[in-house]
């Protein structure tokens, strides 16, 4: 066996173990999980964490819905405009330190318990500030065996690198995202230069 | 009067049924009639998941008395009351005089009632009217979903990200050849497509 092949073979087997299937299951429907989600952001609101007013966090919390039965089918819960360009002039939740966030969530009640099946979670931070992003990607799920193996990944601060995500529900992520990734005043200096 | 009442919408009314969660104040929310059934369903799933308290309805489909019996015998902290449209101005002359059993302390409730009912209350309970006071609200239904305009803004920046049309995605998926990011989800669902999502697995 090659070296590459160990290597895929370990991403299925850290995959396998973080991928539990409960942890993508939910006692909530997709209405009952949107709740969830508005209660936290307000809450974080209250408490001055982010700098988004009620009415602008429920502007930014929305859902879509594909489904043909009432309850029966596949729901995106957004938060944020799309913003596949970083520009921080689309609508966006934001921390009172400078920190900003948006999110997709896609749900599947199709058959219960509703399962989360996919979501990108991307926080950035302040102008200069290294990395400059940080995002969580769950994929879909999907017939490639190569795909699957690093299905639940994140991006440190690069589109292009990605690694093994630790096991985390959307909720969870989201309080990271608030009330976690606290910006150091000093930052440590590790990268100190040879001159 | 009713004309000028203030509309919420869900996210609205879970924020002050949380503000007032523990308290004895009732709530009047006028919906369509025909939303109705659905509306009292994201009601009760959503206030018990952002008050955290458990919530029940108590039907009025078999008049006032049986109405205010099983309000004053429910164990729950927050009340829906519906099925209010076959009530005849008697009725409601009754729930008026009854209106004190309301009273159950730090339990409160709501009202789901239609434009007609509404009216038909507001003329002939009217120390009911006057407890609720200024906590009479039209409902915005939906106003949590996308809307069509905001869709549409969320697939142009999909388009323009992945290069791609609506059509092309869509024959991708077919093919179950679609990209793994979750945003090729995301654009099945906003065009109504999410059943292809099931074709992917």
């Amino acid at each position: 066996m090659s070296s590459k092949d160990s290597w895929l073979n370990i991403c299925a087997e850290i995959q396998q173990r973080y991928l539990e299937p409960t942890l993508l299951e939910i006692e909530e429907n997709s209405r009952q999980f949107w709740a969830k989600i508005l209660k936290c952001l307000i809450a974080a609101s209250d408490d001055k964490l982010l700098i988004n007013n009620q009415n602008e966090i429920r502007t930014l919390l929305k859902i879509a819905k594909s489904e043909v039965i009432r309850k029966k089918g596949y729901t995106d819960i957004v938060g944020g405009e799309k913003n596949q360009k970083r520009r921080k002039d689309i609508p966006h939740f934001e921390r009172y330190d400078g920190c900003w966030f948006d999110f997709a969530i896609i749900l599947d009640e199709t058959k219960l318990p509703t399962k989360i099946i996919g979501f990108n979670f991307e926080i950035r931070f302040p102008e200069n500030y290294s990395p400059s992003f940080l995002r969580f990607d769950l994929n879909p799920p999907a017939h490639d065996n190569e795909e699957r193996q690093m299905r639940f990944h994140m991006h440190p601060g690069s589109d292009d690198i990605m690694i093994h995500s630790p096991p985390m529900t959307p909720i969870e992520i989201l309080h990271l995202f608030l009330y976690g990734l606290e910006l150091p005043e000093k930052p440590r200096l590790t990268n100190v230069s040879n001159e | 009067m009713l004309s000028i009442l203030k509309s919420v919408s869900l996210g609205e009314f879970l924020q002050r049924a949380g503000s007032l969660s523990d308290s004895n104040i009732w709530i009047a929310l006028v919906v369509d009639l025909k939303d109705i059934q659905p509306t009292v369903e994201d009601l009760q799933d959503t206030i018990e998941v952002f008050t955290e308290c458990e919530t029940g309805t108590v039907s009025g489909e078999n008049g006032a008395y049986e109405l205010i019996d099983r309000v004053a015998d429910a164990t729950q902290d927050y009340l829906l009351l519906w099925q209010f449209e076959f009530w005849q101005p008697e009725e409601w002359r009754t729930f008026d005089t009854l209106r004190s059993r309301l009273d159950k302390g730090k339990i409160g409730g709501l009202l789901i009632l239609s434009l007609e009912s509404a009216y038909v209350m507001l003329t002939n309970a009217p120390n009911f009217a006057s407890w609720l006071g200024a906590n009479i609200y039209t409902f915005a239904k939906d106003a949590e979903m996308l809307t069509q305009e905001e869709v549409e803004k969320r697939l142009a920046a999909l388009r323009e990200w992945a290069g791609k049309s609506d059509a092309e995605v869509i024959t991708l998926a077919e093919n179950q050849m679609l990209p793994t990011d979750p945003e090729y989800g995301e654009w099945l669902i906003l065009l109504n497509r999410g059943e292809l999502l099931e074709q992917q697995r």
